[in-house]
């Protein structure tokens, strides 16, 4: 045996020893896709248009603030759109002065005049971006912290479609209750205090919040104050159905979630679950001064926009407190504790989709396509022995090796292995043989031909090796496009296809040319070849 | 030797070839009405809303089912059995997207949840409200929480039920079944025998996809097949240095996968994310099987110079009919497998790829060949120093 055969061999083998110790145990290694494991996927998307409105609503205060202190106040100060505000009632012989003001102090927004006595101020296309992209960053960290804390094994958290994109993908393996999974991680869980103003001769104890708008309305002589808006809280109506109640409260929020330290479950009087929190040391002292402040009147505890309760204001309360009468359960108590903890979402989420597989099914999935996989190897290993006898082990061989290398390939990229995978390699399983076939019916043709063994194997590797190459080329190029342009668990298709193809051109040229010209060694002045 | 063709010697090439345009002309005019005229079965992918897929325990009434889920209010559904038979499984589609209250937030809950609901028995909803746990249905979160109220290793036991639970197909018959489960304390068995049920049904999978993420999804598809028809366009014409190769390669493959959608469309099979990946394959098989013959026919020209161009296309044709006949079929039986035993979630695209195999190893010869030739005739184009 020379020596260059040799070493071919040994490669072989070193290939296949490498593929068998990176597969086992297979259970360990294979890492399969939710869809065969049982889990949940979802895809989110950052609603970034919150976050550019909130940056807007802060400036409009602080724009007013800022122009007021100089003596410059204009009329009116009004959103436009959602990333831009119109100045009105601008002092027209002041303008540039107050243009030089924005542009020092609030160096984000583009100036213009838009008319008489106007300005608009838009926010710059880079600080707008900035603005979104940073939402963005901020709602995957917050989700992965609130995902991390619900302790799941193996979360898959990543932004999806570049760093412009403002899709969020959340795959959770061995998880089946998406509605608690989503209010989870989908909830702002932003917590604000506000005062409750009650209407004008009313007794703050004695104050019932009416089911409509309109009513509230009318307790204030038509129309809400200036500062005071209308937040809605869920309650249970006498007939035991769910109504919304609405509450005059303050527009400003003197303390809120940011302001917090620490929250876990606790227990309320009764003992019935609640929400214990702590706050910073300087809101601690707000919160005092305005508990001092404001004895005997309502606070408002308010989570996303919406009512918890709204106790009266019995004792001076520092930097500790409880938050109750939510409707809490043991379980939903944890969680608010565990959103509070980790912080509010910069803004708000939307599921653009979400699939979740139970176990059962997954182990059905993967059961199915395993015995189909099996069944197509089985009949075509018998149709090449059959078919090309000697030469048909050969094949065989090579599709053998071409799984094995497939499947020890994925381990070793960590790529995981989804349903639509499993019909991947069933494809290769078909394929394979295409390059054996090729080479073997050149062989066939050259020895009609009256060549030697010898010399028909090597023409016939030679001659058939262009075809293999450009053949494999083009079932790759769309292969290619599906795994970089498609999204999900037939990304996972595209690649076990294109590392089967990859995998298939070792297989079908190098480890079956050695194996020929191992046989030819063995047997140099062979005449037949049982092909 | 065992051969499929021994010196395969066909007249493919001459006056044959029309009829066999005449068939592939047909099939794409009736691929081109169905499409026109009955579009696509399109999946949850494309169409978004909610599908629910649940096992039942013993053969589900699936009028009784659309009953239920009518008078929950949840608009047009569509139930459907899948699987075999004896698998009691049921798919339910709901395009109805969640209506929304004036906050933002869902109305009622999930649609799945709502479908969940309105398919309780009135005993399954008396169990319920007696707080007691389906065993078929809750998850291992749910149950641990429900066991670790009332139990000390809470943990184990939910763990050892659920694993049991997936190991029979998901469904339990009855709450004494868990005393026998490894793993599950006397206690706990004791505690569900009395305060758990069984359902009549699990749930196996739910979908949801939004508007927005479907209408998104069909242009992305669109441009993919644009692109990878365009690759591929590139290499041949790189590799052939003549356009006419490449547009008739180009014009096979199209009539593959157009034929392959057709089908689809025809058989009102779900036209799901699996069969765009479908689809793509196709255009990489036929192309692969157009190629083969193509480098025969290029191989050939540079031998035989003098020979005409129809019967050297006619040759090459024959040369490689084993070979062709070979790879499809062995392709083919992997597919019939996978078709057949794959279950369902594969069942529209092993069906589609099976087409595809089939019309791509037709067009490599018949449409591909055939073209070839028709073109070097019509504008009497020189093949030599190909």
């Amino acid at each position: 045996m020379n020596f260059d055969l040799r070493w071919r061999l040994l490669l072989t083998l070193v290939v296949l020893v490498l593929s068998v110790w990176a597969i086992s145990p297979p259970a360990e290694k294979i890492h399969l896709g939710l869809d065969l494991r049982g889990g949940i996927h979802m895809v989110m998307r950052v609603k970034t248009d919150d976050a550019v409105r909130a940056e807007i609503d802060l400036s409009q205060e602080r724009i007013r603030a800022a122009l007021g202190e100089k003596g410059l106040a204009p009329q009116k100060v009004a959103a436009d759109g959602i990333n831009a505000l119109i100045l009105d009632g601008v002092d027209a012989a002041r303008t540039g002065e107050i243009r030089d003001l924005l542009a020092r102090q609030f160096p984000q927004y583009q100036i213009a005049s838009s008319g008489q006595g106007r300005l608009r101020a838009q926010l710059k296309p880079a600080d707008e971006s900035g603005i979104r992209d940073s939402a963005v960053r901020q709602a995957l960290e917050t989700i992965r912290t609130r995902v991390d804390r619900f302790g799941v094994a193996e979360p898959n958290i990543q932004r999806e479609g570049g760093s412009h994109a403002d899709r969020i993908l959340v795959q959770l393996p061995g998880v089946e209750d998406p509605e608690r999974v989503k209010d989870l991680i989908g909830s702002p869980a932003f917590l604000e205090w506000k005062l409750v103003k009650v209407p004008p001769g009313v007794v703050a104890d004695q104050f019932r919040p009416p089911d409509n708008l309109d009513a509230l309305a009318k307790m204030f002589g038509g129309t809400l104050p200036e500062d005071v808006e209308a937040l809605p809280q869920d309650v249970v109506g006498q007939d035991g159905k769910p109504v919304q109640i609405f509450w005059p409260v303050t527009k400003s929020s003197p303390i809120t979630g940011n302001d917090l330290k620490n929250a876990r479950r606790d227990q309320d009087r009764f003992g019935g679950p609640a929400v214990n929190f702590l706050l910073t040391a300087d809101a601690g002292r707000r919160f005092q001064d305005l508990t001092r402040k404001n004895q005997g009147q309502l606070l408002a505890i308010l989570l996303d926009r919406k009512i918890i309760s709204a106790p009266r204001i019995n004792a001076v309360i520092s930097d500790q407190g409880i938050i109750e009468g939510g409707n809490f359960t043991l379980e939903s108590s944890e969680d608010l504790a565990l959103k509070l903890r980790s912080g509010a979402l910069p803004a708000g989420m939307e599921v653009l989709e979400e699939r979740t597989v139970g176990p059962s099914l997954g182990a059905d999935s993967v059961r199915q396509g395993v015995i189909a996989s099996i069944i197509g190897s089985i009949i075509v290993i018998l149709f090449m022995l059959v078919y090309y006898r000697m030469a048909g082990v050969n094949a065989v061989f090579g599709l053998a090796c071409n799984i094995l290398i497939l499947l020890a390939a994925m381990a070793y990229f960590k790529s995981t292995l989804t349903l639509p995978g499993i019909a991947g390699i069933a494809l290769t399983i078909g394929m394979s043989v295409d390059a054996n076939v090729l080479i073997f019916e050149r062989i066939r043709e050259e020895m009609r031909n009256g060549r030697t063994v010898k010399a028909a194997i090597t023409a016939g590797f030679e001659k058939a090796l262009v075809t293999i190459i450009d053949s494999h080329v083009t079932t790759v190029i769309p292969a290619f496009f599906l795994y970089s342009k498609g999204t999900g668990s037939v990304r996972g298709f595209a690649l076990t296809l294109i590392i089967g193809i990859v995998v298939n051109l070792y297989t079908a040229v190098f480890v079956s040319r050695a194996l020929f010209d191992t046989l030819l060694t063995l047997r140099p002045r062979m005449e037949r070849l049982s092909i | 030797m065992l051969q499929v063709f021994t010196n395969a010697n066909f007249r493919l090439m001459y006056g044959t070839k029309w009829y066999f345009i005449a068939f592939s002309v047909l099939s794409i005019l009736v691929s081109g009405w169905a499409m026109a005229t009955r579009g696509f079965n399109y999946g949850i992918d494309f169409a978004g809303g909610t599908a629910v897929q649940l096992k039942f325990q013993e053969a589900p009434h699936v009028e009784g089912l659309r009953a239920s889920l009518e008078k929950a209010g949840l608009g047009d559904v569509n139930i459907q059995r899948i699987g075999d038979t004896e698998d009691n499984e049921v798919l339910i589609r709901v395009e109805q997207q969640q209506k929304m209250d004036a906050t933002g937030k869902g109305e009622g809950g999930e649609i799945s949840t709502q479908v969940l609901e309105a398919l309780k028995s009135p005993e399954e909803r008396a169990a319920a409200q007696a707080g007691k746990i389906d065993l078929n249905m809750a998850s291992r979160a749910a149950l641990q929480e429900w066991l670790g109220s009332r139990l000390p290793n809470a943990t184990e036991v939910a763990e050892a039920v659920v694993r049991y639970r997936t190991d029979h197909k998901g469904l339990l018959a009855s709450p004494a079944e868990v005393a026998a489960i490894p793993g599950v304390t006397p206690e706990a068995a004791t505690l569900l025998a009395s305060q758990s049920t069984v359902g009549r049904f699990s749930l196996r999978s739910v979908d949801f996809v939004g508007p927005t993420a479907g209408a998104e999804l069909l242009q992305n598809t669109a441009w993919l097949i644009v692109w990878s028809i365009l690759g591929i366009l590139t290499y041949v014409w790189f590799r052939f240095r003549k356009w006419v190769w490449g547009v008739t390669s180009i014009i096979a493959l199209t009539h593959d996968v157009f034929i392959a959608a057709g089908m689809i469309s025809l058989t009102g099979k779900e036209f799901s994310l699996t069969v765009v990946a479908a689809l793509l394959t196709i255009l990489g098989y036929s192309i692969m099987d157009t190629i083969v013959v193509f480098d025969r026919i290029r191989e050939n020209l540079r031998l035989y110079r003098e020979a005409e161009f129809e019967q050297l296309v006619n040759a090459s044709v024959n040369q490689t009919l084993s070979r062709t006949m070979l790879t499809s079929l062995s392709l083919l039986i992997a597919l019939v497998a996978l078709y057949m035993f794959g279950g369902d979630k594969l069942n529209p695209m092993s069906f589609c790829l099976l087409v595809g195999v089939g019309f791509g190893t037709y067009s490599s010869v018949f449409v591909a060949a055939a073209l070839l030739v028709i073109t070097y005739r019509r504008f009497g184009l020189k093949y030599v120093k190909a």
